[in-house]
């Protein structure tokens, strides 16, 4: 498609403007407009740009147009901007940019207008977008019933971008001058993978693969994440205590078959035993530990009696007759002892007595004599020694045991009276029990012989019981453990089962979406290998054409050939394959390989739409100029358009694409007041130089 | 820009009829998913496009599309 009109109104400089562009031909192809810096050239091409894609276009505005890199900070203070400075105050709150697309069979209008307060500010909400198509402009209609806004925007977009030029390959066709620089002096790799991908159409496939990951991405998280490797990790699980459950089953199969032979002959050697020893379990060694028993109880009575032997046998032996006799005597001193010490106690009282017969109070009259006193005196003690007889009845007459104190009369007296009252009895009682115990050893004697002759049977068979009773042992250890595993695995096997069971119902009804994801993932890395195929092939074809362009517009011929890997690095081959990027390029060099890699990629791209160059000519030197002219002019579009300034575009440079021009307009600029003007389109170039 | 090079250019469709026989998929199916794909273009939102990729990448309708495959 082409450019056939575009209508400005209240755009910036333009208050009202039209471009109207004839139908390019294969030799007429070229719009030529002029204007100075500062009139309005930039302004026309982000109409086209924002008129276009609106919103949208903004990175592309900021890439195509490096002076307007700053229009990516704000979109409505780019727009408020834009708003022609005298639209206000005379009563317009609007801009309106009006842009037609034609071709032979089809024709696109689109009308976007944008609205601001009486303040100027953008409203953004109230943005209009308007698409028309054929020669009679019927309303584009959105498919669908009662489309929201969005969507009819979402659909108005993606009418512009397929029936026109993808936004992202905009900066490719709708460029300046300035932009063209860029392009020189960044990595020409990068460049040549973003040409190359427009060219490719990845960016739409690039789209696809986004959406199908998105979806993917989507419906496995709308279902139970259960992966095969869920599923058979359970299996393999199941299986695996199967395997394990089935021996288990057995081994505990084989301890019930051994234990029951077992525990039938324990049963045999227990009733043997009973019928050996008598019903009992006594055996012989039971019988020898009873035995030792009773003699340690015998020796015991017998220490017993050696001791009473020794101490108290004398005593007993002497009789009772002695020991009364001896108790008596000894108890008749202890009472003279007692006799004597009351009597010597109430001695010091007698004195105290005669004493009292000396005093003088009460008086005696006459007073006594001496001789008289002496009598008197003789006479109280005579009286006082009276008292003291007879001595007692039980008192001793003398003391026979003159050796023994007090208390040691007193401990005689009292062993002979327990020898009297214990000593007896308690020999009497040890010899009862010796002779008990003598008696017991003499059984236990008896028994022991009387089984003597089957010990050794009993020893057989109790041998016999231990061994099995220690396998039975071992057999009840093995069974326990066995038991225990067989229980924990049948109840895992149960959780298992069921587990698998609910996996597998999840699993099933998973699938078709899962299906489906895997199915997007996989076409999303069909897409990568596709586009990878691919690449060789296209780095070919616009490393040839580049070449092409390269020589017809680079005034030198050092340059034999530009080579493009697949991986986008470029090399610039002189004489002999040389590569010659390692050789100082100058601006204009660098600026006539991106203007190569532009015009190559309209060319491999196919695309037929116009090219709209803004200062083209810029820091190019005279023969590139012609040359940048000269090709684009008649091979890099159906329809170019260049935007030129006075001194770029004009005599020898501007004979090169005269026979091309089919439209030219200039642009006058009508200053105002403090800067702000108007600017006015005007047929035909710059006066004077006739195009 | 009207079409993409991949499906429309002879060696470039040869060569992506040889990865979606590889990979099992109809090279109708991608076209398809390509077209709904261009209408949503420039869209900020996806809405209906998920639908519309249920009905493509059905299995059993893409069973049936893969072995119906002549192209």
């Amino acid at each position: 498609m082409f450019l056939r009109s575009i209508k400005l109104r209240d755009w910036k400089a333009y208050a009202n403007a039209t471009f109207d562009f004839p139908t390019p031909t294969k030799n007429k192809n070229v719009v030529l407009i002029g204007a100075k810096n500062g009139y309005g050239k930039t302004s026309l091409l982000e109409a086209i740009i924002l008129g276009l894609y609106g919103r949208d276009g903004m990175n592309a505005l900021a890439r195509a147009v490096t002076s307007n890199a700053e229009s990516e900070k704000s979109y409505d203070r780019f727009m408020e901007r834009a708003l022609h400075a005298q639209a206000l105050g005379e009563g317009r709150n609007s801009i309106s940019i009006e842009i037609v697309l034609d071709d032979t069979v089809d024709r696109l209008k689109i009308v976007r207008k944008w609205h601001f307060t009486g303040q100027g500010k953008h409203r953004r909400e109230q943005e209009e977008l308007q698409l028309y198509r054929g020669k009679e402009d019927e309303p584009l209609r959105v498919p669908g019933p009662r489309p929201s806004r969005e969507d009819r925007d979402d659909y108005y977009r993606g009418q512009i971008a397929r029936r026109f030029i993808p936004f992202h390959l905009t900066e490719f066709f709708l460029f300046d001058g300035e932009r063209v620089q860029q392009l020189a002096k960044q990595e020409k790799a990068d460049t040549v993978r973003i040409g190359i991908e427009g060219i490719l159409g990845v960016q739409l496939l690039r789209e696809l693969q986004q959406r199908l990951a998105d979806y993917a991405q989507n419906r496995r998280s709308g279902v139970e994440r259960i992966e095969d490797e869920s599923l058979i990790r359970v299996n393999n699980q199941v299986a695996e205590i199967e395997a394990r459950l089935e021996p288990c089953k057995q081994q505990l199969k084989q301890i019930d078959d051994e234990t029951g032979p077992i525990a039938q002959r324990i049963d045999e050697l227990m009733r043997t035993l009973r019928n050996m020893t008598g019903g009992g379990v006594e055996n012989v060694r039971e019988l020898e530990e009873e035995k030792f028993r009773f003699q340690r109880q015998k020796d015991k009575i017998e220490d017993r009696l050696n001791l009473m032997i020794r101490t108290d046998l004398a005593f007993a032996l002497a009789g009772g007759q002695l020991r009364d006799k001896v108790s008596t005597s000894i108890r008749g001193e202890i009472r003279r002892s007692e006799w004597l010490a009351s009597k010597n106690h109430t001695r010091e009282k007698l004195d105290r007595i005669l004493r009292g017969l000396e005093a003088e109070e009460p008086a005696i009259d006459p007073d006594l004599t001496e001789q008289q006193l002496v009598v008197l005196r003789q006479r109280v003690s005579t009286v006082w020694e009276t008292l003291w007889h007879p001595p007692p009845s039980d008192c001793a007459i003398e003391e026979r045991h003159t050796y023994l104190t007090e208390a040691e009369r007193r401990k005689v007296i009292e062993r002979l009276d327990k020898i009297e009252r214990l000593g007896i009895a308690e020999l009497r009682q040890l010899l009862d029990e010796h002779a008990q115990a003598s008696e017991n050893i003499d059984k236990a004697i008896r028994e022991i012989s009387q089984l003597s002759g089957i010990s050794d049977r009993i020893q057989e068979v109790t041998n016999e019981l231990e061994t099995l009773n220690q396998r039975a042992g071992e057999l009840r250890e093995q069974r326990g453990s066995l038991s225990r595993q067989e229980t924990a695995d049948t109840n895992s096997l149960k959780d298992l089962r069921s587990q698998a069971g609910r996996m597998a119902a999840r699993h099933e009804s998973a699938q078709p979406q899962l299906a489906r994801a895997a199915k997007a993932e996989t076409i999303s890395q069909l897409i990568t290998d596709a586009i990878e195929d691919l690449y060789p092939r296209y780095v070919t074809k616009l490393g040839a054409e580049m070449t092409t362009v390269y020589k017809q517009l680079a005034h030198k011929t050092l340059v034999k050939k530009i080579e493009i890997a697949t991986d986008c690095t470029v090399k610039l081959l002189g004489d002999k394959d040389r590569d010659l990027r390692s050789m100082d390029a100058s601006a204009g060099e660098e600026q006539i390989f991106a203007l190569s890699l532009i015009a190559a990629i309209a060319k491999v791209s196919e695309t037929r739409v116009p090219i709209v160059m803004d200062t083209p000519l810029a820091r190019l030197d005279t023969d590139h100029r012609s040359n940048v002219l000269r090709y684009f002019a008649a091979h890099a579009g159906e329809q170019v358009i260049f935007l030129s300034q006075p001194d770029e575009v004009h005599g020898a440079y501007l004979d090169v694409i005269r026979s091309r021009i089919c439209k030219s307009y200039h642009i006058e600029f009508e200053e105002l007041s403090n800067g702000v003007g108007m600017a006015h389109v005007r047929n035909g170039y710059f006066q004077g130089e006739g195009a | 820009m009207n079409g993409i090079p991949l499906f429309e250019q002879g060696d470039a469709r040869d060569a992506l009829k040889r990865r979606c026989r590889e990979a099992k998929i109809p090279i109708k199916l991608l076209e398809d998913l390509v077209e709904v794909v261009r209408e949503h273009i420039g869209r900020e939102r996806a809405r209906g496009l998920p639908v519309q990729f249920d009905q493509l990448l059905d299995p059993a309708s893409f069973e049936e599309a893969f072995d119906g495959q002549g192209d």
